[in-house]
């Protein structure tokens, strides 16, 4: 365990040392790089681009006569904040804003619709709560100037980049490597602990619905243990609480990078002497993009159980497909990082102009 | 199988090679205007631009230049200037100006200045201008386009359809601008095949939605 932990502090040292020199600057206007590739989800569908950057951008002219108004009436709120959410909603389609690393998580680690639910909201909550933490600690405690706070946010971004590495590289190593390298032999592949044919003979059959079956002699086999066997959540894990030493670390990737949108939106917001109606405008902003990325949650986890409803859990099939989902999920998040870490290095060393 | 672990750690960091920089959504809006600074003989040497900022930005942009967040002042405003230049100059300055195969290649500007405007909401709008030297003058005369964007459309930047290319003194030369034909689909609703296709994402998404400005000369 410690050797393993050891490597990784030691591969991700590296990484760190070798991007923080190069990639310490922000490009031109405070450009910090999305936390997603590419156009994410937009890619998949791309008659949609055009379209959806003519909204963003009439958006975010209302925004602005909605933040201006506001400070001259302050009846506009209402519609202040309805602009707010729906931008929030539309916003979060585009790259970014931790989808990618939520949902990636929520498959791997099998979690319950409203686990994922749950992460959605606090990963969004922390990216609207990270925006205002930075906008009024840089303005009014440090006086940092936006070129300023542009050079903090790819200092932070960099960090959570190192965070999903590591959460990548962890959630590689459990869900797709290790499981391979275990057992060798493919009957103990596929074994579930305590399945006939498992090395552990002892143990009955069990169960997605049985799981109290499993004898908790077996203590190095609790659910979450890192063991390569694939394990059958118990009904008390998939009723329960989230495995918070994993979850964190999704919560800090996906919340140490605010929006630059809503830094700006802040800005003005305080130009305009209306500061207060910028937060809570930042604030819906997060609750939109909370639907949208809680919309992905679901939809992940829908069609893991649809999957599992088409093959069941108990044939090798489906066993397959387990193993195959959750190294997939796993790999996508480790690919993830990758692509946000080099793609740094990348823009600071002038590539992308 | 511990062991494994750091040949797997060095894989993966090698892998860090092999990636692409991620594209934004445009989070700045800037309206663009050029003067092609002519020498006799009618070849450019330099490029006088101004680009007003969007107000939003604005606001973000003069953050913490002088005294007050909101208030740069003149010295605070230089240095607004200063800094963007600087910054500027990694990404080329978003221009690009080129006469069949000749690229123009650009110096470090000495002359630049931001500015204040005031819209008629009372809002202010930041303006930055700078002559941007070119370091051999290019003949424009068998054809040439001006494009002012930001490849990774962070910034979206836009020209005034009319007056806002210009040339420094009489001339036989004219100019004519072309929407990206992504942005004039959208506009007259000509959604066809070709349309689908130019919008895949690639590389140079940024140059998709630019402007250019093609340069005409009377012979």
């Amino acid at each position: 365990m410690r050797n393993e932990r050891f490597s990784i502090a030691i591969a991700a040292a590296m990484i760190l040392a070798s991007s923080t020199a190069q990639a310490l600057s922000a490009g031109p206007f405070g450009n910090a790089l999305p936390d997603e590739g590419g156009f994410g989800i937009l890619a998949w569908f791309p008659r949609l681009l055009g379209p959806f950057i003519g909204a963003q951008i009439a958006f975010q002219r209302k925004l602005t006569i909605g933040i201006h108004t506001v400070a001259h009436d302050p009846r506009a709120l209402t519609g202040l904040l309805s602009l707010s959410f729906l931008y929030g909603v539309l916003h979060a389609i585009g790259p970014g804003h931790g989808k990618a690393v939520v949902a990636s998580y929520v498959l791997a680690t099998r979690q319950t619709l409203r686990n994922g639910i749950f992460l959605a909201f606090l990963s969004s909550i922390a990216q609207a709560g990270c925006a205002i933490a930075i906008a009024l600690t840089a303005t009014r405690l440090l006086h940092l100037t936006s070129i300023g706070i542009a050079a903090a946010t790819v200092k932070m971004e960099i960090i959570a980049d190192v965070a999903i590495l590591l959460l990548g590289m962890r959630l590689v190593w459990t869900k797709a490597l290790r499981p391979i390298l275990a057992h060798r032999d493919e009957r103990d592949f596929f074994a579930l602990a305590g399945a006939p044919g498992s090395r552990d003979m002892r143990l009955p059959t069990t169960s997605r619905f049985r799981a109290e079956a499993v004898d908790p002699v077996a203590k190095d086999h609790a659910p979450g243990c890192d063991c390569g066997q694939l394990h059958m959540p118990p009904a008390a894990f998939v009723a329960g609480g989230i495995d918070w030493p994993k979850a964190w670390m999704v919560l800090v990737t996906t919340g140490l990078r605010p929006c630059s949108g809503a830094l700006i939106v802040l800005a003005f917001a305080m130009s305009q002497h209306v500061l207060l109606a910028g937060i809570a405008a930042t604030a819906l902003m997060g609750l939109g993009t909370f639907l949208t990325v809680a919309m992905l949650a679901v939809a992940t986890v829908a069609s893991r159980s649809g999957a599992f409803r088409v093959v069941s859990f108990e044939t090798r099939a489906g066993r397959w497909l387990a193993r195959a989902l959750e190294a997939g999920a796993a790999l996508v998040v480790l690919a993830f990082a990758l692509l946000l870490l080099g793609g740094h290095i990348l823009m600071a060393n002038g590539w992308g102009t | 199988m511990r062991s494994l672990f750091m040949p797997f750690a060095c894989v993966v960091t090698c892998l860090l090679v092999a990636t692409r920089p991620a594209f934004a959504h445009p989070h700045v809006l800037v309206t663009a205007a050029a003067e092609l600074v002519l020498a006799p003989g009618d070849t450019v040497t330099a490029i006088r631009e101004t680009w007003t900022f969007d107000e939003m930005y604005t606001a973000f942009a003069i953050t913490g230049f002088g005294a007050s967040p909101q208030d740069p002042g003149a010295e605070g405003l230089q240095e607004v200037a200063k800094q963007n230049i600087d910054d500027l100059a990694e990404v080329d300055y978003f221009t690009k100006l080129q006469a069949g195969k000749q690229k123009a290649e650009f110096e470090k500007p000495v002359q630049y200045s931001a500015k204040l405007l005031k819209t008629k909401e009372d809002v202010e709008r930041l303006q930055l201008e700078f002559l941007l030297p070119l370091k051999k003058p290019l003949d424009p005369t068998k054809g040439a386009v001006l494009r002012v964007y930001d490849p990774s459309y962070f910034t979206a930047f836009s020209f005034a359809p009319t007056d806002s290319v210009r040339f420094s003194g009489a001339t036989r030369c004219s100019v004519a601008h072309s929407k990206p034909q992504a942005l004039a689909a959208i506009d007259q609703m000509a959604l066809t095949e070709s349309f689908y296709t130019n919008m895949l994402p690639g590389t140079d998404f940024g140059v998709k939605m630019a402007e250019s400005v093609r340069i005409a000369c009377a012979q």
